[in-house]
């Protein structure tokens, strides 16, 4: 899922032209996006409206307003991957279990923005876990490239001595692995999520998961349970990173999974032993039964 | 069991300590005193402010000259900044980097790359200097891209040999971009034209200059 | 590199460049005092031993102290006791150590093998050569064989190739005669100059000395952009210029603006090939105004006309060309005066471009009786097409204003190699040529030749080999089996690369290369011979102004490298004339112990007596640096107005001479003008050279010729070629120098602002530079230190990655055989 996100990081590495940046702000087709927190974060910090920014921002807010907040989560951010694969390596190697509670994350989202606000700079953009995972893929492998002269080679014929000039094959710039050293807020999140809060940032301290849970709470596309076919033997549970959208459908209180913390990740859908899960289209408003 | 249980608290503990421990310690290991931004950077509080740190400006430089903060370079984290030294800033007409910029990080209305104003190149050790020992050196010279208006030769009588001249590489603080290829040229170990933020030993508006009443 | 502490090596040069400055200073420099310090390998208390060399790089000649110590160079300095730069240096020299430790020095015999290059032994290597010297000689014949060698030769490297191909092999080759195969890259640097020196004065090299900076007040700069490629020379005109800021004036001819433009006091950029007409005008201008100096006209020229329509030798074998081409038809100072009649300032304006009233002023500035003028010239226009013809002008412009041979007055020929001067003129390492200005198609010279060397005359070839070009074109035509490449890399340097380099690859042809570094041309070597350079052998250079430097070995060479010498001499070991004798036997007979100096004073003898007398081993040893001719004095000869003082007196029986032809300063004028009383010789000056033009120099008239190659709509585009302060020929010295490299890493094609606009062409952008030869990508560089004029584009050719000899033009100058690579068609676009 997110691999597809990756290989569009890394896409320019070919010229192919089709996407372009981060995940912060990126190209796609030559149509700029910007992550709408990020936006909202800068306006806060520079105090203005800059309009390119807000379309860019738009573009997405209503794309994930459709297809649901979280599918950001779930299918593109490369943190959410890691922090899926953590999850594993908890249930193994969890040493600690604090859980924060469930407003922390909404606390936590009006500090960042206040934050912006207040120190005008973009705050979260500092720390993003996303922005660094993404620069570090987009940037991190550097293709050598139009240097001012360095990769054109030599023109015409070439004798094959087999024992050339070091002018002839030394490089200045070649292919390099860039990673840079902000890395290691990536590892330290991924450390906690194993050994000391299951999922603690996905599912409790990332103010752009917050934005978009906020943004997807009247998503159509739902994920709907069959509770008839349902066993409740709760293996979906294991692969769900915001596990507790499961807990009121599982109990059969209702149908979907209406909690927007929900990242139509899909993952219960395979998961599930009797193929009681389904992603449907929730038009209608439904009680909770 | 209970000693299965320590090992595994102290692992924990020891890799999140050490990870917390190597990320303050980055945050601490940077003495760089200025961060050179990409041509049309706004001023630079104005600046930490705009950039989302989305790192496209980065992507989009064509010869690699601008690199991204990371944690060692604390509040800079995330921003693109150049090091002369390493590769300085080829002028690209199109300015890709500013192209590039979602924000008003850059200022998008910079439209000529020659007048843009990363810094200004000062000869900072004029003692080392090849040239102003009479070497025919002046490399800051003819690599300049504006060859010849933001560096002139001034020339001075060689007071050794009293037959040579001395040709004095200028920088003229108006016309210089700060691209930062004559501090990448330098021959010397350690360069002996740098770049350096504009704004410095500025004149104040009360007095004008001779040399400003002649021009 | 070096583990000298910054603090201790300023401590211990402090004391002696103390000692230096007082000495520079003194002006006048008294007996004794030119070895006051650093000759002979003294170590200081550092424990570092300075001995004296020579800038490895340009013809300048800049002499430069090595410092060394557990056999490893840990710093240089300019030499304040070297006349020809006094202490100081440009940044090659510099960086000049560091060429010795570039990281891919070869260091073992490299044989082809199966295609590719494979580290052998010296034994096999040279046991191979030899083995293809003998195979092809007695097939083919001296014809089957040649050599291309280098102004960057030393001396006795030169001299040593002379006697191996000239004398040697006519112990081995069918026809028992040696090889005239044997050229010097230097036939791609200054032939033109040569030439038109040996038509003009009928004796080679420029008369004045770099004194002449100091002395004129007006400096002609003909295409030659001093300020970068002789920059310590430039730096002494600009010091004039800053003594005399209103009298002296520079003028600057040439086809883009340059950073000698940019110093001057007037530019004129003409049209490719037009400084023809532009020098007539000039002639025309000084006749018209009658300022001419009319005693010296009368005492001392003679007046020719040249042939015209001479061709530009495109085709193999010179097809193209005339046999007349070089001749020479004497006429009178009225018919020359019709002749140049119609050189008017409006006919040359129209041709060159350049407006009337520049043409004016700058005719004024150079025919002004009131006016010291020097004329400066390299590459502009030596590698022309009519380079001969118009270093001949500018020749002509001097000699009929009398202004030649004076301090502060004359033209000079700049050289671009160390040792261009010292050993390809001097030794004569060209196809035609022996030492001294002695040419093989003349029996006596051959005669002098063979008694010298003690071999019979019939073993020197009176026929005149086949010159760079064809030499080259022969390998591709089949003709010549077998090349030894030295201390050149003319596979990166030849123009029209393409051809040549396929030939060297394609035909069968076995080529030998002794380099220091793999190159463009050890790629297409089947033999790459490791050699040492510079100062890991004992040497001579002989910089522009005729000036002979001396270096011991200082340092040993890398692995098995070795000196060029040696691998001729094993070489001639190897080819046996019979049982008990070898080559080597019969020219390489000195003396183990004092080898280079039996195998100098052996050169020396060519010189003495022809007013080219060297200096003895013992005193270039000791001196740095020796002015020839090196004479005795007599007693016409006056010192008093030598403005440098007197140089190299060994108890003032012997002088330098620094302005040939003057009496004044050289004896063979002054005792030239004591034999002759019937005629008059005004300032003194007397050609005593010119023995075939009853001593007097040649005037000399032709008419404008457009290039061989002239932009055209499909090529619109003139192509200029040339050089960068920071690196030097073919680059692969200055290119191991990483500070070097990093200060300008490629070649870039230099654009006119206005083309550049007109084409939407920004610096950075990739350009295709085509022509019908080939095409090569380069980066532009718009408004740069190089600024061609509209219509021209200009590349320099240090860059081994993008050759642009693979787009240039092999045609030549029909007299000289000297290569344009500085006009031909192209056309350029974006990538």
């Amino acid at each position: 899922m997110q691999l597809g996100t990756i290989l569009l990081l890394l896409s320019p590495l070919l010229n192919l032209g089709i996407f372009r940046g981060t995940l912060i702000s990126g190209e796609l087709f030559s149509v700029l996006l910007v992550d709408p927190f990020a936006a909202i974060d800068f306006m806060l910090a520079i105090k203005e409206i800059f309009m390119p920014l807000v379309l860019g921002a738009s573009i997405l807010v209503g794309f994930y307003f459709i297809v649901g907040g979280r599918v950001f989560c779930g299918w593109v951010c490369p943190i959410y991957l890691l922090s899926e694969f953590m999850l594993k390596l908890n249930k193994k190697l969890a040493v600690f279990h604090i859980k924060p509670s469930a407003t922390f994350k909404y606390y936590l989202f009006m500090i960042f923005l206040l934050l912006s606000l207040v120190t005008s700079k973009p705050v979260f953009e500092l720390i993003s876990p996303i922005g660094i995972i993404s620069q570090n893929i987009a940037l991190g492998i550097d293709r050598p490239q139009a240097q001012f002269g360095k990769e054109l080679g030599s023109s015409g014929d070439i004798a094959d001595s087999g024992y050339t000039s070091s002018l002839m094959t030394e490089s200045y710039y070649d292919w390099q692995i860039l990673f840079n050293n902000s890395l290691w807020l990536i590892l330290l999140i991924l450390l906690i999520d194993v050994f000391v809060s299951k999922g603690w940032w996905c599912r409790h301290a990332c103010p752009v998961g917050t934005f978009y849970t906020l943004l997807g709470k009247y998503s159509p596309v739902k994920i709907k349970i069959d509770s008839e076919a349902c066993t409740k033997c709760n293996e979906c549970f294991d692969v769900c990173l915001p596990s507790n959208v499961l807990l009121a459908p599982v109990q059969g209180k209702t149908n979907w999974v209406i909690d927007s913390s929900c990242t139509n990740c899909l993952n219960c859908i395979d998961k599930c032993p009797e193929n009681a899960l389904k992603v449907s289209l929730k038009i209608k408003k439904e009680n909770v039964s | 069991m209970e000693r299965r249980d320590f090992i595994k608290r102290s692992v924990a503990v020891s890799a999140i300590g050490l990870t917390g421990g190597f990320s303050f310690i980055s945050l601490l290991g940077n003495n760089k005193t200025y961060y050179f931004r990409p041509p049309g950077a706004v001023e630079e509080s104005q600046f930490l402010a705009a950039c989302i740190r989305c790192g496209k400006c980065v992507q989009d430089c064509p010869y690699d000259s601008l690199k991204l903060g990371s944690l060692e370079d604390g509040i800079n984290i995330g921003t693109p900044y150049i090091e002369f030294r390493d590769v300085p800033c080829y002028m690209c007409a199109d300015i890709p980097c500013i192209a590039a910029c979602p924000t008003t990080a850059l200022n998008h209305d910079l439209k000529d790359i020659n007048s843009s104003n990363m810094g200004t190149a000062v000869l900072t050790d004029r003692e080392d200097c090849l040239s102003l020992n009479g070497i025919r050196c002046e490399i800051c010279y003819r690599v300049c891209p504006l060859t010849n208006k933001a560096i002139t030769l001034t020339k001075h009588p060689q007071s050794i040999t009293k037959k040579h001249t001395v040709f004095e590489p200028v920088v003229h603080k108006e016309i210089c971009t700060g691209c930062g290829i004559c501090e990448n040229a330098c021959p010397l170990d350690t360069p002996a034209i740098t770049v350096l933020p504009t704004e410095r030993g500025d004149k104040a508006a009360h007095y004008i200059l001779l040399r400003e009443q002649q021009s | 590199m070096s583990t000298l502490d910054r603090r201790d090596f300023i401590k211990s040069s402090a004391a002696s460049l103390a000692v230096a400055s007082l000495v520079a200073s003194c002006g006048k420099k008294q007996e004794g005092d030119s070895n006051a310090q650093n000759v002979g390998g003294k170590v200081d208390q550092l424990g570092i031993k300075w001995d004296k060399s020579v800038c490895r790089f340009c013809g300048t000649g800049c002499g430069v102290l090595i410092g060394t110590k557990k056999d490893k160079v840990v710093a240089t300095k300019g030499d304040p006791d070297c006349w020809s730069n006094k202490g100081l240096n440009c940044v090659k020299g510099y960086f000049l150590s560091k060429i010795l430790y570039g990281k891919d020095r070869l260091t073992k015999p490299l044989i082809r093998k199966n295609g590719k290059l494979t580290e052998s032994t010296w034994d096999e290597a040279l046991d191979l050569i030899a083995s293809k010297y003998e195979e092809v000689l007695k097939r083919d014949g001296s014809d089957g064989v040649a050599m291309f060698g280098s102004g960057q030769w030393t001396v006795f490297e030169g001299y040593a190739a002379l006697k191996f191909m000239k004398a040697g092999l006519g112990y081995i080759s069918k026809d028992g005669v040696g090889s005239n195969n044997l050229d010097p890259n230097a036939r791609m640097c200054m032939a033109s100059a040569v030439a038109a020196f040996m038509r003009t004065f009928q004796s080679d090299e420029p008369m004045g000395s770099y004194e002449d900076l100091e002395h004129a007040d007006t400096f002609f700069t003909w295409g030659a952009n001093m300020a970068e490629m002789h920059p310590v020379l430039f730096s002494r005109i600009m010091d004039t210029k800053m003594k005399n800021p209103d009298k002296v004036k520079i003028v600057d001819l040439g086809t883009q603006y340059t950073r000698v433009s940019e110093e001057s006091d007037l530019y004129l950029e003409f049209k490719p090939q037009t400084d023809l007409a532009i020098a007539n005008y000039f002639i025309h201008y000084i006749i018209k105004n009658k300022l001419y100096d009319k005693e010296f006209v009368d005492d001392n020229l003679v007046f020719k006309k040249g042939e015209t329509n001479i061709g530009y030798g495109l085709k193999d074998g010179g097809a193209d060309i005339p046999k007349t081409a070089g001749k020479m038809t004497k006429i009178s100072f009225k018919e020359y005066k019709k002749f140049v009649s119609k050189f008017d300032a409006k006919y040359a304006s129209k041709i060159s471009g350049v407006p009337v009233a520049k043409l004016e002023e700058a005719a004024k500035l150079i025919s002004d009786p009131n006016r010291k003028v020097c004329s400066y010239w390299t590459m502009g226009f030596n590698q022309h097409t009519r380079g001969t013809w118009v270093n001949q002008l500018v020749y002509s412009i001097h000699l009929l204003t009398g202004k030649i041979s004076k301090p502060g007055e004359g033209p000079f020929s700049l050289t671009g190699q160390p040792s261009a001067c010292g050993t390809a003129r001097e030794v004569g390492t060209f196809v035609h040529r022996l030492p001294a200005d002695l040419v093989v198609k003349v029996e006596a010279h051959r005669k002098i030749a063979a008694d010298i060397w003690k071999i019979p005359v019939e073993k020197i070839n009176p026929k005149v080999g086949k010159h760079t070009i064809e030499m080259f074109r022969a390998i591709d035509n089949g003709k010549i089996k077998l090349l030894w490449v030295q201390v050149a890399n003319p596979y990166q340097s030849l123009p029209n690369l393409n051809r040549f380099t396929k030939a060297a690859m394609e035909k069968d042809v076995f080529i030998v290369v002794s380099d220091v570094y793999p190159t463009r041309s050890t790629e297409v070597a089947d033999v790459v011979l490791p050699s040492s350079m510079w100062i890991e052998k004992e040497g001579m250079f002989g910089n522009a102004e005729r000036r002979t430097q001396h270096w011991d070995k200082i340092v040993n060479a890398p692995g098995e490298a070795k000196n060029e010498i040696w691998q001729m001499i094993e070489v001639a070991k190897r080819l046996k004339i019979d049982s008990k004798t070898t080559v080597a036997d019969k020219i390489f007979t000195y003396n183990e112990k004092t080898f280079y100096k039996d195998m100098w004073e052996e050169y020396r003898l060519f010189s003495l007596g022809r007013a080219k007398d060297l200096a003895p081993y013992d005193v270039l040893r000791k001196e740095h640096g020796v002015v020839w001719p090196y004479v005795a004095k007599n007693d016409k000869t006056d010192f008093t107005d030598v403005w440098d003082g007197i140089e190299n007196t060994e108890a003032n029986d012997y002088v330098s001479v620094k302005w040939r032809y003057n009496a004044k300063y050289d004896p063979y004028a002054a005792k030239f003008i004591k034999d002759h009383p019937e005629r008059t010789f005004k300032d003194g000056i007397a050609f005593y050279k010119a023995s075939k033009s009853d001593y007097c120099a040649t005037v000399f008239a032709v008419p404008y010729e457009p290039a061989a190659e002239v932009p055209d709509k499909k090529y619109p585009f003139w192509l200029c070629t040339g050089r960068v302060l920071e690196h030097w020929h073919t680059g692969s010295m200055t290119m191991r120098v990483p500070e070097l490299r990093r200060a300008v890493p490629r070649a870039v094609v230099n654009i006119n602002p206005d083309d550049a606009k007109r084409m939407g062409i920004n610096r950075g952008d990739l350009i295709r530079v085509k022509s019908r030869r080939g095409e090569v990508v380069f980066p532009a560089d718009v408004n740069g230190r190089s600024v061609p004029q509209k219509g021209m584009v200009f590349i320099p050719f240090f860059d081994e990655t993008r050759l642009v000899n693979q787009i240039t033009l092999d045609c030549y100058d029909p007299i000289s055989k000297e290569p344009d690579y500085k006009k031909c068609a192209v056309t350029i676009e974006k990538v």
